[in-house]
């Protein structure tokens, strides 16, 4: 038996506690990685999130609502714009194409947004199945929604007012999928597109038959939707516009512009004690995953100590019984960084779909060279560590104690 | 390094002096053991028995004095050609035996000429376990085997790789007369059948009627 047979003998030995070192080394590769990787990723993501758009015009309020209504589409509207102005706002040069965008109704709580196609100009979007729509009650969804409502071209489905789930239902008005979009990695994943003359037309028409029903209607801002939108979403042609265009859309008297760049950079400056925080809190994870890590090895190849000074008694060199403890603990590790990376791949694989699910981010996990390096670097350093100890203890073990014991 | 000693003599020893934490506290009265020859070192614990063994087996140096085993001064080999010389010419029985319990019977005999740079002999291996009686346990892991088992199978590794020599430390402290008796005559027939020299360190006054020669440690002032 070659005495990497024997560091094997050894594993099969005590299985319990060679899995469960190799099981608290995975979870530290694990976490180490998924740190790792999404440290790097999330920013990547959240810069996608607002796609293609560089401005968004609306109405006068908070920029910051603006961003994180019309762009980022995580907060409700604060009001109208009449579309003819706030187009022409945009309608310069320096501006690659503009949209405007209608928000008030949802199905299972995704945003049914109306617009125009240019929309998909704006995130640089393509249909990957379907084609865009021609008519009223025609819909277009994206990648995210699409996978979560369950929809395929041809299906139906009602709107319900709001912009979360539960409102009233528009059950006279039901929509056709016609198109599907390909994943942006942008907040348009979970929109649920159709022409902004459809949601004007629901909302209208619902308000007639409340009116006729009842003699009045919940519809808000009913005689402003044939001209009005929540916002335009507009992309620059050249980057010098951003110099140029917000501060002569806000200088007029009912449009405010914000930029998603600038807003979100102002957000992340006020979160920025929550962002050093996490990733502190980060770090030491990192670090206590590699200490267990290498505790639990440690502890395994403790008990190898009596055996690997026996071989020295029987004289076997220090470096064959080095090579005894080495041959061990990169077993559990070899295993452990096999195990964390299928872990690694599992998480990041969950994490995308809730991230890309909830917030509508498309995280892009990929390990670097380097990333990958570190990573060896840091297993083969806690393997080394871990075995080193036994091994130097064997090597320096005075065997007359061992004859002893 | 080449000694002038007798070829037949297996072990010899010359003024050696032993030493604790840097102070010498005993002398081994000088040794000539021929092949076949049972030697019993005799002490009270602490006398310094162990010690003497470690200096004899090439563990620990002496603190002056030769040790010669076939015709080699011990400890005039460099610290790597000495481990290997241990692993091929000195045979270990240990009070605990020590087997390792993860691997066969077979595998910790085999580990024995592994850690002395030999390829392990399966015919040697077959001989040795017959004529102890455990061919058998063969296979067995190292764990699931008797106390009186655990010490046949110490025994044929301390000779499996046919050494000059086989150093005991204590092997009968924790056994009745009659298991002291069925060892001391397994550890001694075995090793004049194998031709070699026998040393037991012990302070089991048992063992005296059992040996061809009973020396004791001088103390040094």
């Amino acid at each position: 038996m070659s005495f990497v047979a024997l560091a094997f003998a050894y594993l099969r030995r005590r299985w319990g506690q060679a899995l469960l070192s190799i099981f608290v080394g995975a979870l530290g590769i694990a976490a180490v990685a998924t740190a790792v990787v999404g440290f790097d990723a999330l920013p990547q993501a959240a810069r996608r999130a607002w796609g293609g758009i560089d401005l968004v015009v609306g109405p006068k309020g908070s920029a910051l609502d603006l961003v994180l209504c019309c762009a980022l589409h995580v907060s409700d509207p604060r009001g109208l714009v009449p579309v003819k102005a706030a187009m022409g706002a945009v309608a310069n040069p320096m501006i690659r194409v503009a949209a405007p965008i209608a928000l008030g109704d949802n199905v299972d709580g995704w945003r049914i947004v109306g617009s125009t196609p240019a929309i998909l100009d704006v995130y640089r979007a393509k249909i990957v199945s379907g084609q865009m729509w021609t008519d009223k009650l025609q819909a277009v969804l994206g990648a995210s929604a699409a996978r979560a409502l369950n929809f395929k071209l041809g299906d139906s489905f009602v709107g319900a007012h709001g912009l979360a789930a539960g409102g009233e239902s528009h059950d006279k008005f039901p929509y056709k999928v016609v198109g599907i979009l390909a994943p942006t990695g942008s907040a348009l994943d979970r929109l649920v597109l159709t022409d902004i003359e459809t949601v004007r037309y629901v909302h209208v028409e619902q308000a007639k038959a409340e009116i006729a029903e009842k003699g009045s209607t919940d519809e808000e801002n009913v005689a402003d939707l044939p001209h009005g939108a929540t916002a335009v979403v507009a992309s620059y042609r050249v980057p010098t516009a951003a110099a140029f265009m917000p501060r002569q859309i806000d200088a007029t008297d009912n449009l405010s512009a914000a930029s998603p760049t600038l807003e979100i950079a102002r957000l992340i400056g006020y979160v920025r004690p929550l962002t050093i925080a996490v990733t502190g809190l980060g770090l030491l994870l990192v670090v206590i995953a590699a200490s267990g890590a290498a505790i639990g090895l440690l502890a395994t190849m403790n008990a190898r100590t009596r055996d690997l000074a026996l071989l020295r008694a029987l004289g076997a060199s220090p470096g064959k019984v080095a090579m005894v403890a080495f041959a061990e603990a990169s077993m559990i590790m070899a295993a452990a960084l096999v195990l964390g990376s299928a872990l690694t791949a599992g998480l990041l694989l969950i994490g995308r779909d809730v991230l890309a699910d909830t917030t509508g981010l498309l995280l892009q996990p990929e390990l670097g060279w380097d990333q990958i390096a570190m990573l060896l670097l840091g297993t083969i350093s806690v393997t080394i560590v871990a075995a080193a100890f036994p091994a130097l203890r064997a090597i320096h073990t005075q065997i007359e104690e061992l004859l002893q014991s | 390094m080449e000694s002038d000693l007798s070829a037949s003599t297996v072990l010899a020893t010359e003024g050696v002096v032993l030493a604790r934490d840097g102070r010498a506290f005993a002398a081994l009265p000088d040794l000539a053991i021929p092949r076949a020859r049972s030697v019993a070192i005799l002490g009270a614990s602490g006398s310094g028995k162990t010690t003497a063994l470690m200096a004899l087996a090439g563990i620990r140096a002496p603190a002056s004095g030769e040790i010669v085993v076939e015709d080699t001064a011990l400890w005039g080999l460099s610290a790597a050609a000495r481990d290997l010389f241990r692993g091929r010419r000195i045979g270990l029985v240990f009070q605990s035996f020590h087997l390792i319990d993860a691997v066969s019977v077979a595998t910790n005999l085999a580990l024995a000429a592994r850690c002395a740079g030999l390829p392990p002999d399966s015919g040697r291996m077959n001989q040795l376990l017959e004529t102890l009686q455990i061919a058998e346990l063969r296979r067995r892991r190292a764990d699931r085997i008797s106390h009186g088992q655990a010490q046949r199978v110490a025994i044929a590794r301390a000779l499996f790789n046919k050494p000059a020599v086989v150093f005991a430390d204590e092997p009968t402290s924790a056994l009745d007369d009659a298991s002291t008796a069925r060892l001391l005559a397994l550890l001694k027939d075995t090793a004049a059948t194998e031709g070699a020299g026998l040393v037991i360190a012990t302070h089991d006054r048992r063992v005296i009627d059992s040996v061809d020669e009973t020396i004791e440690l001088r103390s040094v002032p």
